[in-house]
């Protein structure tokens, strides 16, 4: 289980999470919804380390993160992507996902300078796992040696994923993974998604495309200004008139 | 145009140099190649500080210094054998890169280029005013001939290969790092920070190897240095020396090893080249580098392949 407990983060005046506590399960996709300036971002960064939280403690299966720097937390089986693209532009899209091969290659820094033949042996590893993780995210071979900022956004987003699963993650943070997606290309990241959470990954998935969120998750948590409101399974939360209240709302409450 | 382009080219400029040094008997034309070799060393290493992982660094002559004075020092003062004074040094000066990376790892780009310059500049000032080890501006310092076990190996062409053996290894070392594991750390560094730590690389880290091994190489350089000029004094590891590095490396191609080799060779060759205009030599100088950095942005190298890329086939569709 990777858990937040009572985690708040101020900036400055703003009060960007306010005791926020939230779990996400193995084998499972969590959602984290809410409207815009709800903190969403805020709390994915706090759990992959780019923003240390004030108080409350994060927890990967019963050990803390809190505080710990992103390569850290990343080592720590928490992958991630991000809402805007982050992508190893200048590098063939098999690069980039081979990049993060590099965590768990235990090849002593001498070897690597002079290529020894351990140095060979775990760079052909690196890019022949690069290659299994394209084919799984449905990035196509004609792909593989193109730059890979040239990629079509969509591609671009799934690059990013495999760049994370090459970490082997127990744990994967998407923000806004189907923002700039077509309505297929959407379709398509909800059955990978499906197909990784099968497999044992536990997804935590920030997301506005509410349908995208319905049709594939188990659990949600819906988040406005900084705390979470409600969680339950996707028709609990629907049913939530606190929710309706945040997204449309007290007019539409009732 | 492929890594394995730029690696082919590499090796070409490698060979090419021993059949340069052995098709003249004139020492004043071995030394300018020897100088060439030692600059390009020097390249090399800023080539793999900033183009491959956009690391500033206009502090590279203080490296240089300590290759220089730290040779220097053991060899005259304890005798140590010559090639052990220049590897020491090179360490010594990689101990250094790797120390000072550390307090300027939060900066980037302008900031970092001001920090550094800073560094070089105290540096500087540094080998001008500690006299008992540097000699300073006057009367500078005096380095016996070079050596090998005893035997005089000072003589241009020894230290032609002494020099081309040391670069040979700086390329071998930098070609492994550009295309595998160190190489895609480095541009990860460069290209997007955030995305390089989330997938477990140690920023902080790997700013600190590329300054280690950015004054490793330029240190090495400074070693030779010493013996091949024999007498020197701190004006040399200036704020200039710096900047003419960062022109080697940006005339050549910011992005390749070939292109520091090419660059180093230019900027050591050309102001001797222009010696004949006199009094207007800087002016030539300057008006060529302004001229290939207006119609060759990314550097010599890039810009002629592309220029032959365009030529070739439109010659053949004639």
């Amino acid at each position: 289980m990777l858990a937040t407990r009572d985690v708040s983060k101020a900036f400055g005046g703003l009060k960007a999470l306010s005791t926020v506590s939230v779990q996400i399960a193995p084998g499972a996709i969590t959602a984290i919804i809410g409207p815009n300036g709800a903190g969403k971002t805020t709390l994915m960064n706090a759990i992959s380390g780019f923003v240390a939280p004030d108080v409350g403690d994060i927890t990967v299966n019963g050990a803390s993160i809190a505080g710990r720097r992103p390569h850290e937390v990343c080592r720590k089986g928490v992958a991630r992507t991000f809402q805007n693209l982050q992508m190893f532009s200048e590098m063939t899209v098999l690069e980039a996902v081979a990049t993060g091969r590099h965590l768990h290659r235990r090849v002593p820094i001498y070897a690597e300078l002079l290529m020894l033949p351990a140095a060979w042996r775990a760079e052909r590893a690196a890019l022949a796992d690069a290659r299994e993780l394209l084919a799984l995210i449905e990035v196509g071979e004609s792909y593989w040696e193109r730059r890979a900022g040239d990629l079509p956004y969509g591609y671009q987003r799934r690059v990013e994923i495999a760049r994370a699963l090459a970490t082997e993650p127990a744990y994967l943070l998407l923000d806004e993974p189907a923002a700039g997606l077509n309505d297929e290309e959407t379709a398509a990241l909800g059955r990978t998604l499906g197909q990784l959470a099968a497999r044992g990954l536990g997804i935590a998935l920030i997301e506005h495309d509410i349908e995208l969120v319905m049709s594939v998750s188990q659990q949600v948590f819906v988040m406005d200004t900084g705390a979470v409101i409600s969680s339950g399974t996707p028709d609990e939360v629907r049913a939530d008139p606190a929710v309706v209240r945040a997204y449309l709302g007290d007019a539409h409450a009732a | 145009m492929s890594s394995a382009i730029d690696r082919r080219l590499t090796l070409l400029l490698l060979a090419l140099l021993p059949v340069l040094a052995w098709s003249t008997d004139n020492n004043f034309h071995k030394s300018i190649l020897v100088f060439g070799v030692v600059n390009a060393i020097s390249a090399v290493g800023l080539c793999l500080m900033l183009g491959l992982a956009g690391q500033i660094s206009l502090g590279q002559a203080a490296f240089f210094g300590i290759g220089a004075y730290v040779t220097g020092n053991l060899v005259t003062k304890l005798g140590v054998e010559p090639v052990l004074a220049i590897v020491a040094a090179a360490l010594g000066a990689m101990v250094l890169g790797w120390a000072i990376s550390r307090p300027l790892s939060r900066l980037h780009d302008h900031y970092l280029a001001m920090a550094t310059l800073a560094f070089g500049t105290v540096m500087y000032i540094g080998f001008a005013n500690a006299r008992d080890w540097t000699g300073g501006l006057d009367p500078g310092m005096s380095v016996p001939k070079f050596t090998v076990f005893g035997h005089d190996t000072s003589s241009m062409n020894a230290l032609f290969v002494v020099s081309w053996i040391a670069l040979a290894l700086a390329v071998f070392v930098a070609n492994n790092i550009f295309g595998h594991r160190i190489g895609r750390t480095l541009r990860a560094l460069k290209m997007s920070s955030p995305a390089a730590a989330s997938v477990g690389i140690d920023v902080v880290q790997a700013k600190a190897f590329v300054f280690a091994i950015g004054a490793l190489l330029t240190g090495l350089a400074g070693g030779l240095y010493a013996f091949v000029a024999r007498s020197f004094n701190a004006g040399v590891f200036g704020v200039g020396y710096s900047i003419e590095l960062l022109m080697m490396v940006v005339i050549g191609s910011l992005s390749r090893v070939s292109g520091a080799i090419t660059g180093a060779f230019i900027i050591t060759v050309l102001p001797i080249l222009f010696d004949r205009f006199e009094d207007y030599r800087t002016l030539v100088f300057g008006v060529t580098m302004v001229l290939i950095m207006k119609f060759m942005p990314t550097g010599l190298v890039d810009g002629l392949f592309s220029l032959g890329a365009r030529l070739l086939p439109s010659g053949r569709r004639e």
